[in-house]
């Protein structure tokens, strides 16, 4: 599985739909994460990470550069999310009027949900790395050859983003406590 | 070194991009900096949840749930007259990819749990799916099966039979089937019982007509997948879950409310031919009531049946699955040998006899090409088929001819059932004996999978092995075009 994102996506472009998988397993984990800390629910996320991927497979002749699969992706799963969380608004506005009496099941939580909650709340640059380090298991050279950008660049990238998330994450423990 | 830049170097030190000489200086610095320590730390536990929740996530697989919608999305939209650009694009892909017929048949056969709950929400009145997890926890059901099958051969005109089955399974005691055959056109008739007794490993058919019996021993692996070729109910409707169906609404079948579920998916009996089955389900009881199938497996093979009379749940003892053979009855020809099974063996044997008897693999494992199959057979001149053909014409019995003929059928049947059943269950199985040889020790013959990056491979020699994804995919590369 060490080919890149743009020979997959030419591969399915070019009548291997079965190569789509390789590009599935290389970021269920990232787009797991990434919709993880947008829904906060497992299930949701994974529903929203499925339709993603669906989406993606349906639109690719769409993609104008094929190595730009990753931050296309994140594009769709940002709609999907964004759909996903109107379509529940409403559901629950017609619930929470027919059902007010019944006690609505907790929904299950991510994992670690303030830490997804944290990653989606980067700006988008910092994200992007913070997601390929640790959840498309990219090394630091990798992300910067899959973003063609200088490897001093990512680190810099990263460096900024564990700031940020630390900050995210250490405000998240005083309101917290504070609550 | 100021605490600016050993904070510049901390990520590069953890991600382990530092020379020695600043590996050093940072050390040196961080002995004095206690700010600069615990700057580290806190680095180092952000790092450990990174990595902790992304092992958590990587638990989870999307990818047979994805590649199933997209296949399912993609027939609809080539069914779909409205979007003929678009399903022309793909029914271009689909011609062009000779692993996409793989994906296809393994991907719309799921029986994935997946697709129950993609269509269980979307039914109106009865789902499929909250009927198959009724039936899932009866342990024995009762039913009668009435079928009618044409066989033609070229230059042989057809052969008819009506058939009445009964059936009698259970979770606890094994199976039993009662059948009645006859020929239409001569109005002879035949009846047969047959056992299938987990406790001895074997299969016992009596035949009152002729005062005979014979015992086929059983594998244990074999037991298992024989009860699922029975017409289990619970295995049908777990398979149209796996299919595409519709909701063919509510009517009234012989004084009962029943909602009708219909499916045309020629998955259902493994990718090939023609398919018309249609389940009525009781809609008080949520049982099923009837089943209507028409199955065309090839040009030579169909079949009409109706499977009704239903009893769910009933009570049944051990004593019903024992044959007792009286005195008088006789072993018949084929007592003893073993029955045809769809396991690893089996396909072995079955692959084995190919090359002894007609001197190569069969080209395709289809249903549609078990004819061609045997017509190989007919025409081989190997040793194996000449000393059959001589042995054949000198037996007179026609029982004789008949166990005679098992020998040839047998192995073929186990292997040709393996594959259909590997198709069915969605275990991706692949066939390459066109263009793989008994002497090709390294090259790919058959494969199927059999867990998450887990394939079984037979080879051309007829050894097999278990390998994962990446090893599968080198040895298919190195098939030839």
């Amino acid at each position: 599985m060490t080919e890149t994102d743009q020979y997959y996506v030419e591969r399915c472009l070019d009548g291997h739909p079965d190569d789509f998988r390789h590009l599935v397993r290389r970021y269920q984990p990232v787009l797991l994460a990434h919709l993880a800390g947008k829904t906060g629910r497992r299930d949701r996320a994974e529903e929203a990470a499925q339709e993603t991927f669906v989406r993606a497979y349906f639109k690719m002749d769409k993609l104008k550069k094929p190595e730009s699969f990753f931050p296309w992706l994140l594009g769709i799963a940002d709609n999907v999310a964004k759909e996903q969380q109107r379509a529940e608004m409403v559901r629950r506005k017609r619930e929470s009027v027919r059902a007010f009496c019944e006690e609505a099941p907790e929904p299950e939580l991510s994992q670690d949900y303030a830490l997804e909650a944290a990653i989606a709340a980067l700006p988008e640059a910092y994200r992007e790395v913070i997601l390929l380090r640790y959840y498309g298991g990219l090394s630091c050279s990798g992300i910067a050859e899959q973003l063609d950008t200088p490897l001093g660049t990512v680190t810099k990238t990263l460096s900024r983003a564990y700031a940020l998330l630390r900050d995210t994450l250490q405000r998240q423990t005083v309101n917290e406590v504070q609550a | 070194m100021n605490c600016a830049e050993c904070n510049d170097l901390l990520v590069l030190g953890l991600e382990g991009l530092l020379d020695d000489s600043q590996k050093q200086a940072v050390r040196e610095h961080l002995k004095t900096c206690e700010t600069c320590r615990a700057d580290l730390q806190g680095l180092q536990t952000l790092r450990q949840r990174l990595v902790g929740n992304g092992k958590a996530l990587a638990q989870t697989s999307v990818e047979d749930d994805v590649m199933n919608r997209i296949i399912q999305e993609q027939n609809a939209r080539l069914k779909s007259a409205a979007q003929a650009g678009t399903g022309l694009r793909i029914r271009r892909l689909i011609m062009k990819s000779s692993l996409v017929k793989i994906v296809a048949s393994a991907a719309l056969v799921a029986v994935a749990l997946g697709a129950w709950s993609l269509w269980s929400g979307t039914q109106s009145g009865v789902a499929l799916a909250d009927v198959l997890a009724k039936v899932q926890q009866i342990r024995a059901v009762m039913y009668r099966m009435d079928s009618h099958t044409k066989v033609t051969i070229a230059g042989m005109g057809a052969t008819e039979i009506n058939m009445e089955m009964t059936w009698l399974i259970s979770d606890d005691y094994g199976m039993r089937l009662g059948t009645r055959s006859t020929d239409p056109t001569t109005g002879q008739v035949m009846e047969q019982q047959m056992y299938l007794q987990p406790e001895q490993k074997v299969m016992i058919m009596l035949d009152p007509a002729k005062k005979q019996y014979a015992r086929m021993p059983l594998g244990e692996e074999a037991f298992k997948e024989k009860r699922k070729e029975t017409n289990d109910p619970r295995m049908m409707i777990q398979q149209l879950l796996g299919c595409e169906y519709t909701d063919l609404g509510m009517t009234v079948l012989d004084g009962v409310e029943v909602q009708g579920f219909q499916s045309t998916d020629p998955a259902f009996i493994g990718g090939t031919g023609d398919v018309d089955i249609k389940v009525w389900v009781d809609v008080k009881t949520q049982f099923p009531f009837r089943v209507d199938m028409a199955l065309k497996m090839s040009d030579e093979v169909e079949t009409q049946s109706t499977i009704r009379d239903f009893q769910w749940d009933v009570p049944v003892s051990a004593a019903e699955f024992t044959p007792v053979i009286p005195p008088d009855y006789t072993p018949s020809p084929t007592d003893g040998t073993k029955a045809a099974m769809p396991t690893e063996q089996g396909a072995i044997e079955g692959l084995q006899f190919c090359v002894e008897f007609a001197g190569a693999y069969p080209k395709s494992l289809d249903m549609s090409s078990l004819m061609d199959t045997m017509q190989l057979f007919m025409n081989s001149q190997t040793p194996a088929a000449k000393k059959f053909k001589e042995e054949s014409a000198q037996i007179k019995s026609k029982d004789e001819q008949i166990a005679k003929a098992m020998e040839i059928a047998r192995p073929i049947q186990s292997l040709t059932m393996f594959y259909m059943m590997l198709s069915q269950q969605k275990q991706e199985p692949a066939y390459y004996g066109h263009v793989v040889t008994s002497s090709d020790k390294a090259l790919v013959l058959m494969r199927w999978k059999t867990g998450e990056n887990e394939y079984r491979v037979i080879f051309g020699d007829l050894h097999a092995e278990t390998v994962d994804a990446a090893t599968l995919a080198t040895l298919e590369a190195a098939l030839p075009k």
